[in-house]
Order: structure tokens, then sequence, then C-alpha cells
């Protein structure tokens, strides 16, 4: 069975996915599999709801369970089933859908799948080839195992938020959570590859992904930094030991910026050009990599001057056409036009049940032979309850009605 | 090979630069036989720092260290002949092959996916370029910096008063080799299935797009731009409200009135008896508060951080259960005690410098195959003869011929 609004590419056609997760990382991962034909099934709670679903934004900026635009975004494409895990009689189900699975998903702070009976463990002796994917913030043993945390505060936690702001402030940080978005890479990849080497050999496995451990891969050598050279790595602002100018340089407009960034003579030469070679640029101070950062403030506060006389997309096509890598400090809106993303279809248009129609991210890659995209929108709570119960787990409409009013089904 | 590992025995050749990096570090702890081959002279990577003990040398650089961790190394110079013949003869026996070239570079020396596809119908083309591999900035240069404006996310990082900010050490081409992992992996399944190779495209940009969060959203549906606002963040409910805080020895972050239930049942143990606490905080509306509540609690927020250290507030955090974290250092993170009781660090062997260095761990454990560094970073074309010689066939006279001739 297919739902009639989803449409994608075959890849995974066959792939069933039971995705207990929630908020960030697990529904993300899972969601690459939507995007290449897998069928998803997200697994809530009415009662306990997944918090991106109470978090903006929201159609019309107005509040509502199935009207945030950010839970639809990272749930694309998949089934909505409601089921109240806490509900004595919930366990039943919840194994069903782990018999029906070839990968399950959970999200949940350590220990918790195990108090609900679903843990690993469990999970493997009902369906012996599982993939089980477990997604902490901080692993599943150890004594932080249990602290709960969104990637919000595990970009603290893993330095990100030291390594943004300026060395004369305190740390400005990332918007948000900014872990939640490294580590589903890792967690799509990992899936993929169990699947492979569970054709192979016939075993499932059990994931076990810190969020913090995926995320410190990309600070490692900054780690090294301080294990080898007892260098503790602070804030910077944009600058650069490998170039100058290297910075985000004011532009027309308010609040406009444009990055250039000059790594090799040739940039800078073909810097000055498009600059019309004004004199202060043509000084020896300047001429080497080493001249200029040495006086970099002054050559950044130079540069400002004619960069300033220009709107960011007229610099970034004149220095771009030049050869000088440099690029538009671009808003979300700019994003939706950009020609670019356009080119390869990055937002792709779905029709929410309840927000009706809005924009789904497409993943970074594109594949030439199983080219996938968002597979359809995300589901309300509780959508696709009945249909999935009775066609993927085999459930009567009698058996359903019953589980509707026991309030096992929400 | 007794090695249970996800990709025992499978091949890559690793063409790529700081974009792409990371993917064939990963595929290295994987099992995969990583290859990287380097220009004669030595890949660029080896060019980015730190340095260890601060001496800049294409064998001593951290970066390439990190990232290049259980690969081998071959010199080949790409734009020979030669160096074309032994790169088509490497293709044949490969599995993956990742390049960070300018879109049409490969196509130029004849290696693109159409003709690597003739020499090995198997094969994965896996190609990170800044903008991808069509369309109309395909030809644009990129940067770190570049990578996250033009993907959007610098317009959300920083300091109201000041320029958009990056991170000190570069993130983009990260994000750009982890999603090709995901690219690779799902084409591999793809290969294994039906015996047929792809070309995996990967965009920088598209990738830093994908960390913004909310905010494309944010956009779509209300027609709002979030921008920078450092420590203090704009709350959903219009209330602003800071996130980053000062503490007696660091930093911690504390935000969100979600946490104030916590929050305030430790104040209160502590003898803190205001009545702004007073409240039902477990089922009241988080969004419910005006500006002048939020105000009053960081009032009392502030002194109550500042009088404690970022593992006393940590430690508090945990006993009454609400979310409060440190802003680690990189100092902070190598004692950390979750990693060490996880054994995260790995010592790495370094016989070249007569030192085990410490290093983090692998990215993923698995309970089967778990991935693992499988030792250190190569040196410029270490292994020419086990490669050339050994797998090739070639003579030691060929290999100095190559050699006079700067192909290897």
């Amino acid at each position: 069975m297919s739902s009639p609004d989803r449409v994608g590419s075959d890849l995974f056609e066959g792939l069933k996915i039971a995705d207990f997760s929630w908020v960030g990382v697990g529904p993300i991962t899972m969601r690459y599999f939507a995007d290449y034909g897998a069928t998803v099934v997200r697994i809530e709670s009415a009662s306990r709801p997944d918090t991106l679903r109470r978090a903006p934004p929201y159609k019309d900026d107005e509040a509502g369970i199935d009207r945030s635009g950010f839970f639809a975004n990272f749930n694309g494409g998949k089934y909505g089933v409601a089921l109240d895990l806490k509900h004595p009689r919930a366990r039943a189900v919840a194994e069903r859908f782990i018999a029906w699975a070839d990968v399950v998903a959970e999200s949940f702070t350590a220990g918790v799948m195990e108090r609900l009976g679903l843990g690993y463990d469990r999970a493997r002796k009902i369906n012996p080839g599982v993939i089980y994917f477990s997604s902490t913030n901080q692993g599943q043993t150890g004594p932080y195992r249990a602290q709960p945390g969104f990637g919000t505060q595990l970009s603290s936690l893993a330095g990100f938020t030291q390594l943004v702001g300026w060395p004369d402030r305190d740390p400005a940080g990332t918007y948000g959570a900014y872990t939640d978005f490294i580590n589903p890479r890792y967690g799509a990849a990992v899936v993929a590859a169990a699947l492979e080497y569970r054709r192979a050999t016939g075993k499932g496995l059990h994931i076990d992904l810190s969020q913090l451990e995926g995320a410190l891969q990309f600070v490692a050598p900054l780690m090294l930094d301080y294990t080898v050279n007892g260098r503790t790595a602070g804030r910077q602002g944009n600058r650069s030991r490998r170039g100058a100018p290297h910075n985000a340089y004011p532009c027309k407009g308010h609040d406009r910026w444009c990055v250039i960034t000059v790594f090799t003579d040739a940039h800078w030469l073909a810097l000055r050009r498009v600059m019309g070679d004004p004199s202060w640029a043509a000084e020896s101070r300047f001429a080497t990599l080493l001249g200029r950062k040495r006086n970099e403030q002054e050559l950044d506060a130079l540069l400002s001057q004619w960069t300033a006389a220009m709107p960011p997309h007229e610099a970034m096509h004149r220095l771009q056409k030049a050869g000088v890598p440099a690029g538009v400090v671009q808003s979300s809106e700019e994003l939706f036009s950009d020609p670019q993303l356009k080119a390869r279809e990055h937002f792709r248009l779905w029709d929410h049940a309840e927000i009706g129609p809005h924009h789904y991210d497409s993943f970074a890659f594109r594949l030439s032979e199983t080219p996938g995209s968002p597979a359809g929108p995300g589901p309300c709570l509780g959508q696709h309850t009945g249909v999935v119960l009775r066609e993927f787990l085999g459930y009567d409409d009698e058996e359903i009605a019953q589980l509707v009013i026991e309030g096992v089904l929400e | 090979m007794g090695d249970d590992a996800f990709l025992t025995g499978r091949r890559v050749l690793d063409l790529a630069d700081e974009q792409a990096v990371l993917c064939g570090r990963i595929l290295a702890d994987m099992g995969a036989d990583v290859i990287t081959v380097e220009p004669p002279g030595g890949d660029s990577n080896r060019r980015i720092g730190p340095f260890w003990h601060d001496q800049p040398h294409p064998e001593r650089s951290l970066w390439w260290f990190a990232y290049a961790a259980g690969k081998r190394s071959v010199t080949l110079d790409l734009e020979s002949r030669d160096g074309r013949a032994i790169f088509t003869r490497l293709v044949q026996s490969s599995d993956f092959v990742i390049e960070s070239f300018p879109p049409g570079y490969m196509d130029g020396l004849g290696l693109g996916y159409a003709d690597l596809e003739r020499i090995n119908s198997r094969v994965v083309l896996v190609s990170v370029s800044p903008f991808g591999q069509r369309g109309p900035h395909a030809s644009y240069q990129g940067s770190d910096l570049v990578g996250l404006a033009m993907g959007g996310l610098m317009y959300t990082q920083g300091d109201a008063d000041r320029s958009p900010l990056a991170f000190t050490a570069p993130q983009a081409g990260l994000h750009g080799g982890a999603e090709a992992v995901a690219g690779a992996m799902f084409a591999h399944v793809h290969r294994e299935r039906t015996g047929h190779g792809q070309h995996v495209d990967v965009s920088v940009q598209e990738a830093v797009t994908w960390t913004l969060m909310n905010t494309t959203v944010y956009w779509d549906l209300n027609q709002v731009n979030i921008g920078r606002d450092g420590a203090v963040k704009i709350r959903p409910s219009g209330t602003t409200a800071r996130l980053h805080w000062p503490c007696k020895d660091g930093f911690v972050t504390f935000g969100g009135t979600a946490e104030w239930g916590g929050m305030s049942r430790w104040m209160r143990d502590e003898g803190i008896d205001d009545k702004i606490l007073d409240r039902d905080w477990e089922s009241m509306d988080r969004f419910a508060f005006s500006q002048e509540d939020v105000d009053a609690l960081e009032e009392l927020a502030r002194g109550f951080l500042a009088a404690r250290t970022a593992q006393e507030l940590y430690d508090g955090a945990v006993k009454w259960r609400f979310m409060l974290y440190p802003i680690f250092t990189t100092a902070d993170l190598s004692r950390y005690r979750q990693l060490q009781e996880r054994d995260f660090f790995v010592e790495i062997e370094h016989d070249e410098l007569g030192e085990r260095l410490t290093y983090p761990g692998p990215f993923l454990r698995t309970s089967e195959a778990s991935p693992r560094i499988r030792g250190r970073a190569p040196l410029i074309g270490e292994h020419n003869r086990q490669v050339y010689q050994g797998d090739l066939g070639l003579t030691l006279d060929e290999m100095r011929v190559l050699k006079a001739n700067g192909v290897i």
C-alpha cells in the first residue's frame, strides 16, 4: 500500500522502518530513507507529542499540533501513527511494529525503551535481524547517559558555542541545534551499511549514536591541538591563519554582507583587478600573505569601503567571475530564490493536510541512477493510524476500534 | 580477513580536498581500504593547521592526522598520461572514488563518471563541490566562509552589532564530507543489489542549508528572516531571553522557560525564596511568559549562575533534572568523564614522530562491525610500493622511471 500523496525513488522500496524517534536526529535520519522509497512509520504519542509539534514556525503563526512546519519538514513522506506507549496495552502493538520492521529507530533518553520493554534485547528476540537505531545526546552508556538535552545544549557541550564569537566578547554560539544536523548524515550512512551487512551475514545489530561523539569529528583537529600542543581553541571572529582578506564585508543595503576569502597570490591579484587596482591595494605591505595578515585590520577596513558601495550579489558575481572565492551572506528568504538551489530543486513543495502547500528541504546529494527527493508532506498526528495497523500489521477493524476505545491508539 | 567491519574488502580512491576529506576517513573507520591519491608533493589537506608542535610541514598537519587516519597513500600525477593509466588500473579494483575538483575537471582528464563507468561499471563516483556539478553557480569557487554564507548559516550567527560569523575551524567541507558518506552508502546499497555504480553529486552549500534548523521554514510559513542575536535569543512568544551565561569559571547554556521547573526546585532547596518562583511550572504554558517575567527570572539566574562553577551547575542540573549544560572548551572535552568512561579517546602510534597521540574516537558505534580508527594518517606516498608493485605488479625499474618523471 502506498499513501496517495507519496512519490519517490525505488532505491529502498520495500524497506520498512518503525520510527519511534523524535525531535531532530532520529526523524531526520529516517527521512533520508523516506526520500529514497522506504516505508517509514512515525509512531508518536498524543499525550507526549514530539517537541517539534509544539515548536514554531506554525502556519499563519498560529500554534496547533499539526501546524508546525518545523516538525513537518523533518518528517516529510512518513506515515503517522498515534500510540500511547505508556498505556499497558501499547507494548503489544509496538512489538507488532518491531516484528514488521527492518529498521527500528528511537531517540529517547538512554534506558527509556528498556523500561518500556522495547529495548534492543527484547527487539532482537521478536525480530532477530532487526537493525535497531538508537540516538542520544551522549550515548547508551556512561555517567551522563540519562541527562536529557536537545541539540541546542549539546552544541555547547560539544564545543561549538565556544567557537563562534569574538575574542573580546562572550561566546555568541550557533542559532540552533547545530549538532542535530551533523549526526543524521552518519546515521543514514550506517543504517544503509547495516542493511548491506545484514544481507551478507544475516545479522542485525544495535547502533549507538552518541551525538556528542559524532559532533566531535567536526572539531577533531582542535581536539588534537589540545592533546598535542596544549592549546585551547578560542574565538577569532572570521579570521583564519590560511588567508587574508578572510571575512564578511559590509555591502550596500541594510545589514548586507559578502564574504571574501583570499588564500593565494592569484586570488589577491584578481581581487585587486576587480577593484580597479586602487593605490592602497598596490602598497607593498599588502603584497604578501604575511603582509596582509600583519595589516589585516586595516586591510579589512579598506576593502569594506569598496564593498560598501555595492549590493552583496554584485560583489559576489564580480569577484567569482574573476576567480575569487566570495559569497553572499544569504538569508532564508534568499535561499528560496537562489538560482543554484533552484537548479537543484532543493525546496520541494508538498500540500500538507493542515498547513497547506509548503516547502521541504532536499538532502545535499543527488544520485544519478536512483534519484530521490522529499517524498510527501509530514503526517498529522495519527493521520494514518488505522490504515497502517490494518494494512501493515494486519489488525482488523474490530481490533483497531477496541484499541481506540481503550486509549491505546490516540 | 578476519576484520568484522561494514566495508571489509572494499577499496576507495580518495582524491578529496578539505570539502570531502572526512568522507574517506569515515569509510576507513567502517573498514574500507582507503587509498588517498596525492599529487606529487602532497595533498592540499596537509597544508591545513594546526600543526604538531606548531611546525608547519606536510607531515605534521593535525587536520591531516585527524581526517586521513587509517588511510593509505600513493602519489600520482593525474595530469600525466602515465598517471591516468595507473589511475585507470586502480579504478578497476575499486568500489568508490571520492573527488572534490572543480566540476568538469575529472571529465577533462578523461576520468569523469562516464569514463570510470566504462572502466568499472560497479564503481561509485562521489563528487563533492561547493555548489554541485551543474547549475548557474557550479563553476563558482568555494571556501569555508563561502559555504557557510551561501548556505545561510552565517546569517544566523554572531552578535547583532557586528558582522555575521563562521566558526574558529572550518565546518562547511565537513558537512559536505559527512553528507557524501550518506550518499556513498546509498549508492553502495544499489550497487550491491544491481551490480551498477552511479554518480553521487554533493553540494556543500546544500549540506550547510540543512544546518538551518527551522529558519527556512520561518521564511516559508511566516515570511520571517531569523537573524543573528548572539547569546540572547528571541523566543517564540516574542520575548527575548538569554541562552548563554557567564558562570564562576566559564560559561553555561541555560535557556528556555521550560527549564525553570528544575531550576526553581534547586533554588528553593538553596534557600532562595522569591515569589516569582511560585508557579505551577510543570503544567503552565511555557510560552506564556511576559518580558517582565523573563527579566525577573533572569535577574535571579544571573547571580545564581555567577556564584557557581560550570561543573557545579552541571551537577545541579543532573540532580534536579533540567537542561543546563557547560559551554565546553576543547580542554574541558579532553577531560570529560562521560567520554573517558565510554573509552572514546584512542591512542594512536605515530612511529614517524616516536609518539602516541590521543585522538577523538569513532563517529559512532555498533554492536557488530563497529567503526573504529584503523591507525595513523599515511606519509606522502607511503604505500607506493605496496600498491604499485604489490597490487599492480609494476617493476622496481618502472617505479624508478615514473618517479624520475614526476608521475609518482
